[in-house]
């Protein structure tokens, strides 16, 4: 039979010694009140978004390598067009006729990959252990959406600062510029969510990868 | 004597078949009519090779597959019909390394207290309360990409803790990890059981962990319980039906009741996704 050595090897990462004796689990004793009600799933949305955030706050390579494109869109293609006047853009800037499509390329884009994440936290556990909470699958999935939301109104952020810097006739009304954030959103939102149900039937990220790079052409 | 009511998970004729097409022949049996029942406050190990129908069966009793046939109940909770009932009953530590990387230790406990509905006011305290139950305060706020296998098993740990679950749910929670690492899981799992009086349920291919933590064991082979009862128990057993083996240690119980010939062995059990998941989890925790 085979024994667990009471000696510690040097490969080791682990502390060695017992487990804490006498440490404080009073609340660990107690479950918490199960919410209910119309409140869970907002609470849900909430706990997603929050961990793309946090995520984000320790991590900002992934929204700096994704302002790259956007900001290619808007100073190659968008300054070279503006100067050819080779498109008619009735009287409008070119690049001001292409700020707003590239708001929401660059949002489609999160949100289409946003299923290939989803196999990738199914491979690792991460959504399986997730589905054993008392979640229901609508709100693990409205969550879901939400966050690739968040993820996609901070890179809307990073494209008016881009096309505000290059001169685009942009309008500061506060009001208006909420409906962006909104439009954003709920347009993340909805292809994050299309983008999860393909990656429900195809299952893996390779297939999904074909895919997502075939939905957001026209 | 314990009631229906009182044991912590019941499962009567459980039955699940994987079906790979639309063909009769293309269908998997994964669990072929099991009954078992776990009481209330015991550790309870399911043991058997690759593609026994362990995970199918833990994956039935904590809701993660339908349950299409047979009865599983979780503390008194009818796993197919009060789901929500039962998961928060649950604790649960997956086979693979289900850590998110990006996220600090105390923020990884954290999401799991949210999604938990720990209300914001002792969300801070009780996220404490589980990092020291597995000894992790310092690296609290290390990102959890930077622990070691070991650690990041004990985060798993302290996630299924948040919510004080009466029933932990651990599926092959010490796969890849030294010996040291090991003994340091199973020694903050018994730590905490002893605190809290909950039932803990375990899948493990590591006889020495059975025999030494669980108080009884099943040991599963293609979809069945070929065994049950406590590690003496069913080293007496094997003692009475082979006399060649006066000494048997669970290793030989393991071999006894679910051995065969390995070429078959070899080949047949444990399909590729399931090696691929063995040896992801292996190498993550290096």
């Amino acid at each position: 039979m085979s024994v667990v050595p009471a000696a510690q090897p040097a490969a080791s990462a682990e502390p060695a010694g017992p487990a804490p004796a006498g440490a404080d689990l009073g609340l660990l004793l107690v479950p918490p009140r199960a919410r209910t009600g119309w409140r869970l799933v907002p609470a849900r949305v909430v706990a997603m978004c929050t961990v793309e955030l946090q995520k984000l706050r320790h991590d900002r390579t992934e929204l700096y390598t994704r302002a790259i494109q956007p900001a290619l869109w808007l100073l190659i293609f968008g300054e070279t067009f503006t100067r050819l006047k080779a498109i008619p853009t009735g009287g409008i800037p070119y690049l001001d006729y292409l700020a707003p499509g590239i708001i929401a390329q660059s949002a489609m884009f999160i949100a289409i990959f946003y299923g290939i994440m989803i196999i990738w936290e199914r491979d690792s556990g991460v959504l399986t252990k997730l589905l054993v909470t008392p979640t229901p699958r609508a709100a693990l999935v409205t969550g879901k959406a939400f966050a690739a939301g968040v993820k996609a109104v901070l890179q809307a952020v990073v494209v008016v600062l881009i096309a505000a810097a290059l001169g685009v006739a942009m309008t500061w009304n506060p009001l208006r510029l909420l409906g962006v954030v909104v439009a954003v959103l709920l347009g993340s939102a909805f292809f994050s969510c299309l983008s999860m149900a393909i990656a429900g039937i195809v299952l893996t990220r390779d297939r999904l990868m074909g895919i997502g790079q075939a939905m957001p052409c026209p | 004597m314990t009631t229906a009511q009182d044991d912590a998970v019941v499962c009567r004729g459980l039955e699940y078949t994987f079906h790979h097409g639309r063909r009769k022949a293309h269908a998997t049996k994964a669990v072929d009519g099991i009954d078992l029942t776990v009481h209330t406050g015991e550790v309870f190990g399911l043991l058997g090779p690759n593609g026994a129908g362990k995970t199918t069966t833990i994956r039935a009793i904590t809701t993660l597959l339908p349950v299409s046939s047979g009865m599983v109940r979780v503390f008194g909770n009818d796993a197919a019909k009060r789901r929500m009932e039962v998961r928060r009953t649950l604790g649960y530590v997956p086979q693979q390394l289900s850590a998110e990387s990006g996220l600090t230790g105390r923020e990884n406990v954290a999401l799991f207290a949210r999604v938990f509905d720990v209300p914001r006011s002792e969300r801070a305290a009780r996220v404490a309360q589980a990092l020291a139950a597995v000894d992790l305060t310092d690296a609290a706020d290390r990102m959890a990409g930077t622990y070691s296998g070991g650690m990041v098993r004990r985060l798993e740990l302290a996630q299924a803790l948040v919510s004080a679950p009466r029933l932990l749910v651990l599926d092959e929670p010490t796969i890849g990890l030294d010996p040291i690492a090991r003994t340091g899981v199973w020694e903050r799992v018994d730590a905490v059981r002893r605190a809290t009086g909950m039932t803990v349920l375990v899948t493990t291919h590591y006889m020495d962990e059975a025999e030494r933590h669980c108080d009884r064991i099943a040991l599963m082979d293609r979809g069945r319980i070929r065994a049950l009862g406590t590690p003496e128990e069913l080293k007496a057993q094997v003692r009475e039906q082979d006399p060649a083996q006066p000494a048997p240690t669970l290793d030989d119980v393991f071999r006894h009741f679910a051995g065969r010939d390995l070429t078959r062995s070899d080949n047949a059990e444990g399909d590729f996704s399931d090696v691929r998941r063995t040896r992801r989890t292996a190498g993550r925790v290096g």
